[in-house]
C-alpha cells in the first residue's frame, strides 16, 4: 500500500493542473458582479473617447523603441544603488558596471546599424 | 578565483560580443570569418572547460551560487561539444539560405553560455536567469529562417510554451521562496516539506520538463524541430535538452533527496509516457525532421528512467546517454540539414537512393540511426545498457521492460528509414549539395563518436561515475 | 591458445570494411571475403586440432577487459556443443562467400554486411559472458535485414522488417532477461550463473523471457510467421546463413542458457516442449507439403527440422542431446545446400514455382544430382548427416517421451513424402520451363558439391562427432542417465 502512496503525488499534479484553470473561471463567474454596460465594452484609451477601431495595425517600430527604451530605463535601477554606495564598492565594482554598460551599448549600436533608431 | 575559474563562459560571453559587433562592420563576403571566430571561442571554450574537467575542478563561487563541479563540467563540456558540432553544420547550411550573418552565430554562443551557467547554478534566481538566456536565444534561432513560415512558426510555438513553462518555473520558485525564505538549492528542500512544496516541486519541475520535452510538455517539438533550421533543431534536441536535465537532476538530488523522493514516481510515469508517445507518434510520420522530433521525445523519455531510478549508477548512466545522445542526434539532424532545400526535401521519399547518391552521407545518417535504435557496434546500445541495467538494479523492472518494448517498436521506424537510404528507388535529382570542410569534420567526428564509445564505452562511463562526486 | 577463438570471430570484422571500401570496383570485395572466410575456417579447424576431446568443460578460453565499470569481459571459449556449431558456421561462411560470388550489384555493400553477419554468427557460438552473447545475437540481425532488403525478392520490404521486428522482440526480451540475471547473479558471467542460485519468481520470469527469444529465433510454431517471409525473399546465400546458422542460434541458447542456468526449471519445463516440438514437426512438414514455391517448401521443412531439435532436448537423456547437437550441424548444412539448390534452379530456369519445373535430370545432372543428394539426406537415409543425428534423437527421446516420439517419426513419413513428391516432379519427366538456359559451369557448382561432401563425411563417420558432443552433454543430460 505505501508504495501506491507514492502515487499520490501524480493525482494531486493532475488535480491541480484541472483545478485551476478551471476554479479560476468559476471563481470569476461566481465573485464578480456583473453590470453590463455598451461603454464596459469599449477599448480603454486613458479616458478619452475611442476615436476608431482598436485593432488597427501599429508600426512595429513603436515597441522597438519600446523596448529599447525599457533596457535603458531598467539599467537606471542598477546605476542608482551604485552610484550611492560607489565608495565603498572600489574598483571591481567599477570595472562591473562598466562590462555592464559596455554590453548594453553594444546592443545600442546593434539597434543603430541595423537602423533602429530612424523613424521610418 | 572566481573570475579564473568562470573563464571557459567569459571566453563564450566575450566571442558573443565580438561576433555581433563585427557583424555589423564586416562586407558581406567577409561574413564566412564570423563562423570561424564563433568556432574559436567555442573550441577555446571547450577546451579551457575540459581542463577544468581533468583537473577535477571543484569551486563553488560567489558564495554558493556557482558550483563548479565536475557534474557541472561534464554538462557544460557536453553542451559546448554539441553546439561545436552544430556550428560546423550550421556553416554551410546558412550559405545555402543566405542567411550566414554574424547574428545566428552570436544568438548560438548566447544560448550555450545560457546552458553553461544554468548547469553550474546553485541558486534558484540564477537558474532561472541562465534559462532564460538560453531559452530567449533559442526563440530567435527557431525563427531564425525568417523567409520561411515554418521557421516562423516554430519560433512562435517554441516562445509561447516557452512562455508558460517560464512562468511555471517562477512560480514554482516564488513559492520555495515563501516556504523556505532562500533561493540556495541547498536549503531550499529541507524547509519546504510538505504538501506546498510538493506543489511548487512539481511547477519547477514542469518549467524544466518542457525544455527536455517530455510528455505532458512536448507539444512544441515536433513542430519545432520540423521547422526550425536543421541545425537548430540539433541544439535544442541535444544540448539545450542536457542543460534543462542536468538542472532537473541537480534540483531534485541536492535540494530534494531522494529519502524525501515522492518525485520518484511522477518521473516514472513521465518518462513511460514519453517512451510510449514519442515513439508511437513517430512511428506515422513521412516527414523525417518530424519522425526525429518524436523519437527525441522518446530518448528524453529513456534518460528521464534516470531521475525515477535516482541511484548512482542511473544518473551516471544517464550522463553517459545524454553524452553519446549528443553524437547521434546532432549526426541525425545534420545530414538532414545537407539535404533539405528551400522546398522541403526531409520526406522518406526524398531519401530514397540515398546510398548511391552520397554514400558517405547515407552511411553517417545510417549509423545514427542504428544507434538511436540501440543496436550492437554503436554507442546508442552501450547507453540503453546502462540505462536499463541502472533501472532493474533500482527496482524498477518494470520501467525496463517498458523500455525494451518501446525499442523494438522503434526499430520500425529508424529501420524503415534505412530502408528509404539504401534500396529505394529515387528519379533522378539534383545532387544535395556538397558538404564543407567544417561540416564535413562535425560529421565525421560524430559518427566516429558514435561507432568508438559503442566498442569502448569504458572511458566515458568512468568519466561520467567520476562525476557523481556532488551529488552525496 | 585463447586467441584462435578472438581471431576466428574478429578476421571477418577486419575484412568487412575493406570489402565496403573496395566497393567501386564489382569484382574486387568478394576476394576480402574469402580470405577473412577462409582464416576463420582454417582458425576454426586449428581451434578443433587443439581442442582435447573426450572431456567436458570450457577449452580454448580467453577473457579480456571490455568494460570494466560492468563486469564485461570478452569472454570466448568452446566445449563440445559450441565447438561442432563453430565449425559448421565457419564452413558455411566460406561457402556462402562461394555463392555470392557472382554477386556484382552493390558488391561492396554485399560483402561489408556478409561479413558482419559472420561476425554475429561466430561469436554468438563462442560467447561466454552473457552481454557478448547478446551483443553477437543482435549483431547478426542488422546485416540480415539488409541481405534481405537490399537483394531480395520481391516482398522483401515487409519480409525484412517482419524478421527485424520478430526477432528483435525476442533479443531485446532477452536482454533484459540477461539484466536481471546481471543484477541477482551479480555477474555477466555464463560459467558462474551456471553455478548460481536465484529466487524461484526471478527463475520463472527470467525462464519465460528467454525461452521467448529462442522460440522466436527457433522458432517454435505459433511464432514462426517471419520466417517463411524471409527465406523466400532472402537472397540465396543469406537464405543458406538464415536456415543454416540464424536459427540454431535459438536452440543453442536454449541449451546453453536456459538448461544451463535453469537445469530444475527446464526438466520440470520438457514435457510442454516435447509437446512445441512435435507440433513443430508435424505442422511444419504439413505446411511444406502444401507449398508451390521451392525455398517456401525448403523453409517449411525447416521449422519441421527444428522440432527434432526441439525433441531432443526436451528428451533430456544423453543420447538425445548428442542427436540434438548434432542435429544443429546437419540441419546447418543440408537446409543450406537445399536453398542453394534452390537458387541454383531459380537461376537455371526462371522460376522457383514447383508445378513448373521438371525434368532438371537431364538438363542439369549435375545440380539435379545434387539436389537429390540433399533430398535424400533431409529424409533421412542412413549414411548421410541427418540419419546420424535423428537417429539418435529418436533412440534416446523414446525412453522419456514414448508416444511423441512415435508422432515425431511420423514426421519423418511425411518429410520423405513431401521431399520424393518433390523431386520427382522437378528432377524426373519432361522439362516443362519456357526458357531452356545453359547448364551451371564448374565455379558455380563448387559450394554445392562441398556441402554435399560434408553431409557425406559427417554421415558416414559421424563417430568423431559424437565423440566430441558427448562429455559436453553428458553434463547437461538428466532423463535416462548415459547412453
Amino acid at each position: 500500500m505505501p508504495y501506491f502512496l507514492g502515487y499520490t503525488y501524480v493525482a494531486v499534479f493532475l488535480l491541480f493542473g484541472i483545478l485551476i484553470p478551471v476554479g479560476a473561471l468559476l471563481a470569476n463567474r461566481l465573485l464578480a458582479p456583473r453590470h453590463p454596460d455598451p461603454e464596459k465594452l469599449q477599448a480603454y484609451e486613458c479616458g478619452l473617447a475611442t476615436p476608431s477601431d482598436n485593432t488597427l495595425p501599429y508600426n512595429v517600430r513603436y515597441y522597438i523603441f519600446a523596448l529599447l527604451f525599457v533596457v535603458f530605463d531598467v539599467e537606471t535601477i542598477f546605476l542608482y544603488p551604485w552610484a550611492v554606495a560607489f565608495n565603498r564598492l572600489g574598483l571591481f565594482a567599477f570595472v562591473e558596471m562598466i562590462v555592464f554598460i559596455g554590453i548594453l551599448v553594444v546592443g545600442l549600436v546593434y539597434a543603430w546599424k541595423k537602423r533602429l533608431l530612424e523613424w521610418l | 578565483m572566481n573570475l579564473a575559474a568562470l573563464l571557459p563562459a567569459e571566453i563564450l560571453a566575450g566571442t558573443a560580443l565580438a561576433v555581433l559587433l563585427a557583424d555589423l562592420f564586416l562586407p558581406h563576403r567577409d561574413k564566412a570569418y564570423l563562423g570561424l571566430l564563433s568556432a574559436a571561442g567555442l573550441a577555446a571554450a571547450l577546451g579551457g572547460t575540459a581542463r577544468q574537467l581533468a583537473a577535477g575542478l571543484h569551486a563553488s563561487l560567489w558564495g554558493g551560487i556557482f558550483l563548479l563541479d565536475p557534474f557541472a563540467l561534464f554538462f557544460q563540456t557536453i553542451v559546448l561539444g554539441a553546439a561545436l558540432l552544430v556550428l560546423g553544420v550550421s556553416l554551410p547550411y546558412l550559405e545555402r539560405w543566405g542567411r550566414d550573418d554574424g547574428e545566428f552565430y552570436a544568438l548560438l554562443l548566447m544560448a550555450v553560455l545560457g546552458a553553461m551557467m544554468m548547469v553550474a547554478s546553485r541558486n534558484f534566481l540564477e537558474i532561472y536567469v541562465a534559462m532564460e538566456l538560453l531559452s530567449v536565444s533559442s526563440y530567435a534561432l527557431a525563427g531564425f529562417l525568417r523567409p520561411d513560415p515554418r521557421s516562423g512558426e516554430a519560433a512562435l510555438k517554441y516562445y509561447l510554451q516557452g512562455v508558460l513553462a517560464s512562468a511555471a518555473l517562477l512560480y514554482g520558485i516564488s513559492l520555495l521562496y515563501g516556504l523556505s525564505g532562500s533561493l540556495d538549492l541547498s536549503v531550499v528542500g529541507a524547509r519546504s516539506a510538505g504538501s506546498l512544496g510538493v506543489v511548487a516541486l512539481v511547477l519547477v519541475a514542469g518549467g524544466f520538463a518542457l525544455k527536455i520535452a517530455a510528455v505532458p510538455f512536448h507539444m512544441w517539438a515536433p513542430d519545432t524541430y520540423q521547422g526550425a533550421p536543421a541545425p537548430v533543431a540539433a541544439f535544442l534536441s541535444t544540448a539545450s535538452k542536457a542543460a534543462a536535465f542536468a538542472v532537473l537532476a541537480r534540483v531534485l538530488l541536492t535540494a530534494f533527496p531522494a529519502a524525501q523522493g515522492p518525485w520518484q514516481e511522477l518521473f516514472a510515469v513521465v518518462a513511460a509516457a514519453s517512451m510510449a508517445l514519442g515513439n508511437l507518434a513517430a512511428l506515422g510520420q513521412r516527414n523525417v525532421r518530424r519522425m526525429l522530433a518524436y523519437s527525441s521525445i522518446a530518448q528524453g523519455g529513456y534518460v528521464l528512467i534516470a531521475l525515477a531510478v535516482a541511484t548512482p549508477t542511473a544518473v551516471a548512466a544517464s550522463l553517459f546517454y545524454l553524452a553519446v545522445y549528443v553524437f547521434m542526434n546532432v549526426g541525425a539532424f545534420s545530414v538532414l540539414s545537407f539535404l533539405a532545400g528551400p522546398t522541403g526535401g526531409e520526406e522518406l521519399a526524398d531519401l530514397d537512393g540515398l546510398a548511391e547518391r552520397r554514400p558517405a552521407l547515407a552511411l553517417a545518417l545510417a549509423v545514427f540511426l542504428i544507434s538511436l535504435a540501440g543496436m550492437p557496434l554503436t554507442a546508442g546500445l552501450m547507453g540503453k545498457l546502462y540505462l536499463f541495467y541502472a533501472a532493474v538494479q533500482g527496482g524498477y523492472a518494470w520501467l525496463a521492460l517498458w523500455g525494451v518494448v518501446f525499442t523494438v517498436v522503434s526499430y520500425f521506424y529508424y529501420f524503415r528509414v534505412l530502408r528509404h537510404l539504401f534500396w529505394g528507388t529515387a528519379p533522378p535529382r539534383p545532387a544535395a549539395p556538397a558538404a564543407s570542410v567544417p561540416a564535413g569534420l562535425a560529421l565525421g567526428a560524430a559518427t566516429l563518436a558514435t561507432v568508438l564509445f559503442g566498442v569502448f564505452p569504458q572511458p566515458l562511463l568512468q568519466l561520467a561515475l567520476h562525476s557523481l562526486g556532488m551529488l552525496r | 591458445m585463447g586467441w584462435l577463438l578472438l581471431a576466428a570471430v574478429g578476421l571477418p570484422l577486419a575484412g568487412a570494411p575493406v570489402s565496403a571500401l573496395l566497393g567501386r570496383r564489382p569484382a574486387a570485395p568478394r576476394w576480402p571475403a574469402l580470405v577473412t572466410s577462409l582464416g576463420s575456417l582454417a582458425l576454426s579447424v586449428a581451434a578443433a586440432l587443439t581442442f582435447r576431446g573426450g572431456q567436458p568443460g570450457m577449452q580454448l578460453v580467453s577473457r579480456l577487459n571490455w568494460i570494466p565499470a560492468l563486469g564485461i569481459r570478452l569472454h570466448l571459449g568452446v566445449d563440445g556443443i559450441s565447438l561442432p556449431l563453430l565449425l559448421m558456421t565457419a564452413f558455411l561462411a566460406a561457402t556462402t562467400v562461394l555463392a555470392s560470388w557472382g554477386v556484382r550489384r552493390r558488391s561492396g555493400e554485399y560483402f561489408f554486411w556478409l561479413q558482419l553477419l559472420s561476425v554475429g554468427m561466430l561469436g554468438v557460438f563462442t560467447a561466454l559472458d552473457l552481454f557478448v552473447f547478446f551483443f553477437f545475437f543482435e549483431l547478426a540481425l542488422i546485416p540480415m535485414y539488409f541481405l534481405i532488403g537490399l537483394w531480395g525478392g520481391p516482398r522483401k520490404d515487409y519480409a525484412a522488417m517482419k524478421f527485424l521486428l520478430y526477432t528483435g522482440l525476442g533479443s531485446i526480451v532477452m536482454f533484459l532477461a540477461f539484466l536481471v540475471l546481471r543484477f541477482y547473479g551479480g555477474t555477466f558471467d555464463l560459467l558462474t550463473l551456471e553455478h548460481t542460485r536465484f529466487p524461484v519468481p526471478v527463475q520463472l520470469a527470467v525462464f519465460a523471457a528467454l525461452f521467448l527469444a529462442w522460440a522466436v529465433k527457433t522458432p517454435v510454431v505459433p511464432l514462426h510467421t517471419w520466417l517463411p517471409d524471409a527465406h523466400v525473399e532472402a537472397p540465396t546465400p543469406a537464405s543458406m546463413l538464415l536456415a543454416g546458422v540464424l536459427l540454431k542460434m535459438g536452440t543453442y541458447g536454449l541449451l546453453r542458457i536456459s538448461l544451463g542456468i535453469f537445469p530444475a526449471l527446464f526438466h520440470a519445463f520438457a514435457p510442454v516442449l516435447a509437446v512445441l516440438a512435435v507440433v513443430n514437426i508435424l505442422y511444419g512438414a504439413l505446411l511444406a507439403m502444401a507449398q508451390t514455391d521451392l525455398k517456401g517448401l525448403v523453409a517449411y521443412a525447416s521449422i519441421s527440422s527444428m522440432g527434432y531439435i526441439l525433441l531432443g532436448a526436451a528428451a533430456g537423456t544423453g543420447l538425445a542431446l548428442e542427436g540434438a547437437v548434432l542435429q544443429m550441424v546437419a540441419h546447418g548444412l543440408v537446409a543450406a545446400l537445399l536453398f542453394l539448390a534452390a537458387g541454383d534452379i531459380h537461376e537455371l530456369a526462371g522460376t522457383r514455382a514447383i508445378p513448373a519445373l521438371g525434368g532438371l535430370l537431364t538438363r542439369a545432372p549435375t545440380l539435379a544430382w545434387l539436389s537429390l543428394l540433399g533430398a535424400l539426406c533431409y529424409l533421412g537415409l542412413p549414411g548421410l548427416a541427418v540419419f546420424a543425428a535423428e537417429f539418435p534423437i529418436f533412440l534416446g527421446s523414446f525412453a522419456a517421451f514414448p508416444t511423441y516420439t512415435v508422432l515425431a517419426a511420423a514426421g519423418i513419413v511425411l518429410t520423405a513424402g513431401y521431399l520424393l513428391w518433390t523431386a520427382q516432379r522437378i528432377l524426373f519427366g519432361p522439362g516443362r520451363e519456357a526458357a531452356l538456359l545453359p547448364a551451371l559451369g564448374g565455379m558455380r557448382l563448387l559450394p554445392l558439391a562441398l556441402l554435399a561432401a560434408s553431409l557425406v563425411a559427417v554421415g558416414v563417420y559421424p563417430t568423431v562427432w559424437y565423440h566430441l558432443i558427448g562429455p559436453a552433454v553428458h553434463l547437461l543430460a538428466w532423463g535416462g542417465g548415459a547412453r
